[in-house]
């Protein structure tokens, strides 16, 4: 099982690029793709469902290109766009047949899939109830059941906790991290806690380009000692958000403790801190704004 | 000032949206095009509006009048459509919600969308009336532009209908059962009967002097001109043609010098902008800043309450057992069409109510039982037009609903899913029809069965091909309304899709059925171009 993204570019127009020569080898596991707002990764995620053609690249699955074959890809693909909609008129069970009739789905194979994924999603109770009812989580519970359809070998969901109470978005984390063994997973968000409870690896990525991929220990080894925490005043904290990356600040009686990410010793009372994924995260988008500025679209 | 300063913001939000999009281009270029054919070179047989073999030389007044004429009974139709959607895309946007919530009274905001509808609408009657301008130049019978004659026609005529456009725009999208396609009929119906009421009370000689004062304007303009042919050329009987018109004589020209615009006439124009007020207010009343939940609760049933725990704070106390999913073997997925027909037959059909069901078995039952040549003349054309719905939604529903992404993703969208598309919508035809289709093999009407059949490929088709390169459904619903009234219902044989008359021959069916697969053609080449985004 392999996918293979090679210099994959996405031209929108003429001076701007949504994805640019961005690469990545990926096997079994999930993969965590963090970015910030307009990064590329709902345009990557498009191209990798064949949604969205690319302008430059190949992007193969078990080494079939998917732009010249996609039907090869969609057999075994499941995708979650960041924003879908539903046919308000039917109802969850309706819908769903509806989904596994278009991916192909047997009848009797359809029915016990649509039975467990109503539980697994937690709609039993409602799956009879018109979806133009249902609130913006348990659509986006339709549309993670519908994703699962097909028992998909190659699994990709954009911002998928978008509108999940806490309780459903730690249901969906642990079943991304049970689905994970036999396939490939690509979650996309911009939580980070997301990523770091189910990710075997991440990309970052910003401005269109990958900025790294690598296991979550290896990313998080690249700020190890480069996280530092002490206590200021008010007066110092505004001064200190102009001159510092700070990854999180919290006030207590005693002043604001805050939390650096800076290659050197930020302050004689600063103490290092065990780095977290989110340190890495805002550590490795800084470096790409400090290294390219910010003129790109 | 605040109010005019938000009517403004309005306003100008909605003309740039609207502005920048492709069907604005379209319909303005077909527009021109028609006041291009509308004003025909002297050496040309024909008129377009004609006075017997009289016409006006082509000055400012005459061009600016004959296609002001034209813009009403042209651009009325569609004008309609165009501007029927400024709520409707608020909702969709999600920003409906967030104008819900900000001081903005109903009636200021039902005001401020009919007034960017009539912005947008004057903003095409400009161009319009700007190509008049040209057209006057190109064909150089006179040179001198004279703009108040050129321009008043389309400021006193034109103007106050559309405006009454914009706001019936509003009314329709206010109450919720005319909002969908049955709305868009209502209004075809509305607009085919203006017209004919106008067509008339045409003016004549005998009636010049009298008011008139239709909802187009055609009245206004065509009495002043016929009053002054009738001055020009006594043997001038007081005839008006519109549209395109052998010249019954040789060709005489005399210069009309335009519309004496009297107080009279201009506040009798204006009192059409106070009806347009009207209706606003009324759409006022209806509109309910976004709300989306039913106004009255709907009546649950008894097992719904037993079952059925409230929504979300049900299902946040439940912990339920671990799940697994049971893993599909790779032959378990295939393709199934019947599976897919039947899916897409349900998705057809959901949210039909049921005494539609009834409509279509009796009108099965009466196809079946009254003569054949009722039947197919006057039954079938009637079965045919009922399911309007279902059908201007194959080839849009993806986009209108935003499923697209699911969809196009899932294996062979092009190949398997889109033919079984279009057949979901020829099955609704041939069940539509079916009881007029024994009728005609019980009486061996073979080449109408077969005109039959043909029908019943040709409108889901057309419907899939217009439905899939619009991305709406109101071009279908429009272009199927005009065709059907005027094939089906008026008998223009050409048009007669359904061969439904009495002549029909052999030919006239094949080239219905060349036609259909060249827009079945037309919708797999607009479909694939959806795919491959």
């Amino acid at each position: 099982m392999n996918l293979s993204i090679k210099n994959v570019s996405k031209q929108y127009r003429r001076d701007f690029w949504g994805l640019r020569d961005f690469s990545l080898e990926l096997g079994a596991g999930v993969l965590g793709l963090l970015g910030p707002n307009g990064a590329g990764k709902s345009t990557l995620m498009r191209i990798l469902a064949t949604i969205t053609g690319k302008t430059a690249g190949t992007v193969t699955w078990n080494g079939v290109d998917i732009a010249r074959h996609p039907d090869n890809l969609r057999q075994v693909l499941g995708y979650l766009p960041q924003d879908f909609g539903v046919y308000p008129n039917l109802n969850a069970l309706e819908f769903l047949e509806y989904m596994a009739a278009v991916k192909g789905l047997d009848g009797k194979s359809a029915k016990r899939r649509i039975d467990e994924l109503l539980q697994l999603v937690n709609l039993v109770d409602s799956a009879r109830r018109p979806l133009g009812g249902y609130s913006g989580g348990m659509k986006q519970r339709v549309g993670i059941a519908q994703a699962l359809l097909n028992d998909p070998q190659l699994l990709i969901v954009d911002e998928p906790t978008a509108g999940l109470d806490p309780e459903e978005r730690v249901r969906f984390r642990n079943l991304l991290a049970d689905l994970s063994g036999e396939r490939i997973v690509i979650l996309s968000t911009h939580i980070v806690s997301d990523v770091e409870a189910t990710a075997t690896s991440i990309a970052i990525i910003n401005k269109g380009q990958r900025i790294t991929h690598a296991a979550p220990e290896t990313i998080l080894q690249a700020v190890e000692g480069k996280v530092w925490t002490w206590v200021v005043s008010s007066e110092e904290f505004a001064k200190l958000k102009q001159s510092h990356l700070i990854s999180s600040t919290a006030r207590r009686s005693d002043g604001v403790h805050v939390r650096v990410v800076s290659e050197r010793k930020p302050n004689t009372d600063a103490e290092p801190a065990p780095a977290t994924l989110e340190d890495a995260y805002l550590y490795f988008i800084q470096r790409t704004h400090l290294s390219k500025g910010e003129g790109q679209g | 000032m605040n109010t005019l300063h938000t009517l403004y913001h309005i306003m100008r939000a909605d003309f740039l949206e609207r502005s920048r999009r492709y069907s604005f281009l379209v319909t303005l270029g077909l527009t021109i095009l028609a006041a291009y054919l509308y004003i025909p070179p002297s050496s040309a047989n024909y008129l377009t509006l004609g006075l017997g073999n009289y016409r006006g030389i082509y000055n400012s007044a005459w061009v600016g009048g004959a296609v002001a004429v034209l813009c009403s009974a042209l651009l009325s139709l569609p004008a309609f459509y165009l501007v029927k959607n400024a709520i409707e895309r608020d909702e969709q946007t999600r920003v409906g919600q967030i104008i819900a919530t900000t001081p903005l009274s109903k009636s200021l905001y039902t005001l401020g969308k009919a007034f960017s509808n009539l912005v947008f609408l004057a903003g095409m009657v400009g161009v319009i009336a700007l190509s008049a301008g040209v057209m006057q130049l190109i064909r150089a019978e006179v040179l001198r532009i004279d703009l108040w004659a050129l321009l008043s026609p389309f400021v006193f005529c034109v103007l106050p209908s559309m405006a009454v456009i914009a706001a019936l725009a509003v009314l329709f999208e206010t109450i919720p059962w005319l909002r969908g396609t049955f709305g868009n009929v209502v209004y075809f119906i509305l607009w085919l009967v203006l017209l004919i009421v106008s067509a008339a009370n045409m003016p004549s000689l005998q009636r010049v002097g009298e008011p008139a004062n239709d909802l187009w304007g055609v009245q206004v303009i065509l009495s002043s001109m016929i009053k002054d042919t009738a001055a020009a050329f006594l043997d001038y009987e007081g005839s008006v043609a519109i549209g395109a018109v052998t010249l019954p004589a040789p060709l005489q020209t005399f210069t009309w010098n335009g519309i004496h615009w009297t107080a009279e006439i201009i506040f009798g124009r204006m009192l059409w902008f106070s009806t347009a007020l009207g209706l606003v207010l009324l759409a006022a009343l209806f509109f309910r800043r976004f709300d989306p939940a039913p106004r009255k609760p709907k009546p649950t049933r008894d097992t719904d309450l037993t079952e059925s725990p409230p929504l979300e704070s049900a299902q946040a106390t439940q912990t339920p057992a671990p799940i697994h999913l049971t893993p599909l073997m790779s032959g378990q997925r295939a393709f199934y069409p019947t599976r897919i027909l039947l899916a897409e037959l349900r998705l057809l059909f959901k949210g039909i109510r049921w005494w539609w069901f009834i409509i279509f078995t009796g009108l099965n039952v009466a196809g079946l039982l009254l003569p054949t040549e009722s039947a197919r003349q006057y039954l079938l054309p009637v079965a045919w037009i009922l399911p309007l719905a279902l059908w201007s939604a194959l080839g849009t529903r993806e986009k209108r609903h935003n499923t697209d992404q699911l969809i196009f993703s899932a294996p062979h969208p092009q190949s398997r899913q889109f033919p079984l598309v279009w057949l979901a919508g020829v099955a609704v035809a041939l069940v539509a029809g079916a009881g007029v289709a024994v009728n005609l093999i019980l009486a061996d009407d073979w080449l109408h069965l077969l005109a039959w059949g043909t029908g019943a490929l040709f409108i889901p088709t057309l419907a899939l091909a217009l439905g899939v390169w619009s991305g709406s459904n109101k071009l279908f619903e429009v272009v199927y309304m005009l065709w059907w009234y005027a094939g089906p219902i008026n008998r223009v044989e050409s048009l007669d899709f359904m061969g439904t008359g009495s002549n029909l021959q052999l030919g006239r069916v094949l080239v219905y059925g060349l036609f259909t697969i060249l827009l079945f053609a037309l919708a797999v080449i607009g479909r694939k171009r959806q795919i491959k985004r």
